[in-house]
């Protein structure tokens, strides 16, 4: 399969391991010593076994191996993934080996993150009196309620990882206060030190949580335990109880996927640990109504009940998902958010791989087809289990956006072969067949963190609040034409829409279709050096006759300087780049530096260099259904986006048929 | 100038739980379990299948069926040659649910032509109980099918692989209908199976 590009390399060199494994009878592995456990005896601890089934270890006519992972998930895999898995496994023991020399050093619960003290109050003008006390960053959600106890933490680190005459530093609050020269001084030293000590909470937990930590890593990055701590103790109990013999949509729904969600887990598949989703569940969705029960939260619920093996844990680690960690309304009634997050992630593919972006953008592929289960289960449906752990645990350290950088990581993985497919099925497949054989958390991390380059936080909160006004605009729209009785509304949707809507009575043309795509000219990268950056905007639309026509103006992104300028073609540089688009598809190639233009200010400013034969029916076919439907304002912020995201077309022409 | 496309693109809708999983999987895999998992966003299968001796590729798209998945719709609905309709005999909203759905997709999906937009009903499960416990009976399916313009309907078992393959029969029939018509529309589209775009020598507006 051509899934695979770095993973596959060192799949192949364990190959030779696992055949000669697969020789002997069932093979049982401790992966780090110490963690010792099995699934049975020791129910709050998951064990660390991998179980190769020697016995029957190959099945005929697949050629694949069943193999069961350390929280009971079992998987087909072929030979070479099972030689990686282990490799995997091998890794995975070193760094709980690391994890378990940190604490030795550390103590117990290292990992609690630190706020960051405030220094620019300080700076420019230190407070009096005992203002030593650093600040909890605003913005940091997690910090605000246990920010005193933290700082000490963090200040105790100074004494344990300074080691030297410094042992002392953290004591005395009255002493950091003395002068403000010194306190400033203290301040300063406070915040290299959390600084230093959150980065390293940071690299380790990318490096990957052992198992036997991950319960409590998890509760204490995401911040579960204070949301927990900040309710009355009997909270998800009289949850429980009000909702008790209660049923609802939410409830009949989850009744419906409870047997659906890891069927033939061997914990998970049992009375008991249902009734204990279905209690966690329910109770989520009681106590946010709005939101009540979404398929996909009882994939993220089982894997918190599976890891955290308790289910009061499990709730409040689902809680603070979905109400911190992720963006609201991921899972409302309409999954407004999961809309925005495919967008933003729509945007980012067209910031970060431009090409794939605009390949996909032409084979008529929408994200969401596969992104909605990614972002809605967080992936644990789609990766096996090790590799969501992973995710996970940056997840719950870092936040939402390591879930953009993954997707983008696989995108960019797969960008070769995606570039070769022109059917939106394959590329459907290739993305499901990859994702469900990561086996390799380290080679996809990597790619995720080193070479997406740099996403901070900031810009997709940017990018969030850009489309969320376009998402509800198109919700409401869908609404209004649901409403609408539905026999009117298939009228509306029907060939002669447009000439009924204005009042001139059905047409008898043969065609269904108001507008077709005549030309669509030039779909370029754009002179002047920073070529890729340039993008397009709609900035006109134009019904002249029988022709609708579309300007684009050219909005400059990436450089320090935002140029804006119109770039609208008059008819006769219309005409020159029809004439040539048309040349450039009979000689089915790519010509070069053909067409430079003035603009309106006089500088030769557009210079396309670059000629894709761009044919008119592949915007049929993606867009097409969109053109039939649609009233002509809808039509038009739709094929905004779609320029948009395709990076630059200058001037698509319809003409009415 | 007319292309050849031979992959038809089916969609199955219905409320959560109907079976439509288990339909996709009995027909192109030949197998029935009770373990699958719950659908999130959507899943395909291909099949070739051989319709009046012409081989084509049928795509199934499987969907999710909680109601708040159907404003996902357009992405999953675009380019729909058919569209299968399920509904489980035992459960009396997942019948009534059925006009939401047809009414959600034609909107959605906006084919070129409503009214005679290829759809097929499959009132799945018959086999539950012996059909003991069914609720939906087939004079009431078959009527609400004939009211909406002759919708041709199968009672099927997924489990029991009953009248599965008839039924998907003739949905690639209806698809590939529905496909030829959609040629004479739309004289200059081009074979999205990865070919070569055709050349044309002058622009036709």
């Amino acid at each position: 399969m051509p899934a695979q590009v770095e993973i596959r390399g060192k799949a192949a060199a364990g190959a030779v391991v696992v055949e000669a494994a697969m020789q002997g009878e069932t093979m049982e592995r401790q992966t780090a010593a110490g963690f010792r456990g099995c699934w049975r005896s020791s129910p709050r601890r998951p064990p660390l076994l991998v179980k190769i089934q020697g016995s029957s270890p190959v099945c005929p006519q697949t050629n694949r191996i069943s193999v069961t992972d350390g929280y009971g998930f079992r998987a087909e895999v072929t030979a070479a993934d099972s030689a990686l898995i282990r490799e995997v496994e091998q890794r995975t023991s070193e760094t709980g080996k690391l994890w378990a020399a940190v604490e030795a050093i550390k103590g117990p619960r290292w990992y609690k993150r630190v706020p960051l003290p405030s220094l620019c109050g300080s700076v420019f003008g230190p407070r009096p009196g005992p203002g030593s006390e650093p600040a909890p960053r605003p913005d940091d959600g997690t910090s605000a309620t246990r920010s005193p106890e933290a700082t000490v933490a963090g200040i105790e680190v100074v004494g344990a990882a300074a080691a030297g005459g410094g042992g002392g530093g953290g004591g005395g609050g009255g002493e950091l206060s003395s002068t403000p020269k010194a306190g400033l001084k203290l301040k300063f030293k406070a915040a290299t030190v959390c600084f230093r000590h959150n980065s390293m909470v940071k690299k380790m937990v990318r490096k990957g949580v052992p198992a036997r930590l991950r319960p409590e890593v998890w509760k204490t990055c995401s911040g579960a335990m204070r949301k927990k701590a900040s309710m009355p103790p009997d909270y998800y109990q009289s949850l429980l109880r009000e909702m008790e013999g209660r049923e609802t949509a939410a409830t009949r729904q989850i009744d419906n996927d409870l047997r659906r969600t890891f069927p033939g887990h061997p914990w998970l598949d049992t009375e008991a640990a249902l009734r204990s989703l279905r209690r966690i569940l329910v109770a989520y969705s009681w106590r946010e109504t709005s939101v009540g029960y979404c398929q996909g939260m009882n994939y993220v619920a089982a894997y918190l009940l599976v890891v955290l093996r308790s289910e009061e844990d499990a709730f409040w680690v689902l809680t603070v998902l979905l109400e911190e960690l992720l963006l609201t309304d991921c899972y409302s009634e309409n999954l407004l958010g999961c809309h925005v997050e495919q967008r933003v992630l729509k945007d980012l593919l067209w910031k970060k791989l431009p090409k794939l972006s605009t390949h996909l953008k032409l084979i008529g592929f929408d994200v969401g087809l596969v992104t909605t289960e990614w972002f809605l289960c967080l992936f644990a449906k789609s990766f096996p289990t090790e590799m969501a752990m992973r995710l996970w645990d940056v997840l719950f350290n870092e936040g939402a956006k390591v879930l953009f950088r993954v997707a983008l990581a696989i995108f960019k993985l797969n960008e070769p072969q995606i570039m070769k497919l022109m059917n939106v099925g394959d590329v459907v497949s290739l993305l499901q067949e990859f994702t469900s054989r990561a086996f390799d958390a380290d080679a996809l991390l990597k790619v995720a963190f080193d070479q997406i380059g740099s996403l901070p936080m900031s810009s997709i909160r940017r990018k969030r609040r850009y489309q969320q006004p376009a998402v509800i605009t198109e919700l409401k729209e869908r609404l209004e034409r649901c409403r609408v009785h539905p026999l009117n509304a298939i009228a509306s949707c029907a060939s002669g829409s447009r000439g009924r809507r204005r009042g001139e009575g059905p047409t008898s043309s043969p065609h269904p279709v108001p507008f077709r795509v005549c030309s669509v000219c030039v779909f370029a990268s754009v002179g002047g050096g920073k070529r890729g950056k340039a993008r397009f905007e709609l900035s006109r639309v134009m019904e002249q006759g029988t022709r609708l026509r579309i300007t684009m103006r050219r909005g400059g992104e990436g450089g320090k300087k935002k140029r804006k300028r119109d770039c609208t073609w008059s008819s006769e540089e219309e005409e020159e780049v029809r004439r040539r688009f048309w040349r450039t598809r009979m000689l089915g190639g790519e010509e070069k530096g053909l067409f430079s233009r003035e603009s309106r200010q006089g500088e030769s400013d557009v210079a396309i260099d670059t000629w894709h034969a761009l044919p008119v029916a592949t915007w049929h076919a993606s867009t097409a259904a969109t053109w039939h439907a649609s009233s002509a304002a809808t039509w038009r912020a739709r094929d905004m986006e779609d320029v948009h995201e395709c990076g630059g077309s200058c001037t698509t022409v319809f003409s009415r048929t | 100038m007319s292309r050849k496309r031979t992959l038809l693109k089916v969609i199955i809708l219905g409320d959560s739980g109907v079976g439509k999983t288990s339909l996709m999987n009995q027909y192109v895999n030949k197998k029935f379990s009770n373990q699958y998992k719950a659908t999130i966003g959507a899943d395909f299968l291909t099949k070739e299948v051989q319709v009046d001796d012409k081989l084509v590729t049928m795509q199934i798209w499987d969907t999710a069926g909680q109601e708040r998945f159907q404003s996902l719709g357009v992405a999953f609905y675009r380019g729909a040659d058919c569209c299968v309709l399920v509904y489980d005999v035992n459960v009396n909203k997942t019948f009534d649910s059925l006009d939401n759905w047809r009414d959600e997709f034609l909107i959605q999906a906006s084919p070129s032509d409503p009214e005679n937009f290829p759809f097929v009903v499959l009132g799945n499960k018959v086999d539950v109980d012996m059909g003991h416990s069914r609720v939906v009976s087939e004079k009431k399916a078959k009527a609400w099918c004939a009211s909406k313009g002759n919708i041709p309907y199968f009672e099927t078992s997924a489990k029991e692989d009953l009248n599965v393959d008839n039924a998907f029969q003739c949905i690639a029939k209806n698809a590939l209908k529905n496909e030829t018509e959609e040629e004479i529309y739309l004289p200059d589209l081009v074979d999205v199976n990865g070919q070569r775009p055709q050349k044309s020598s002058a622009c036709e507006c």
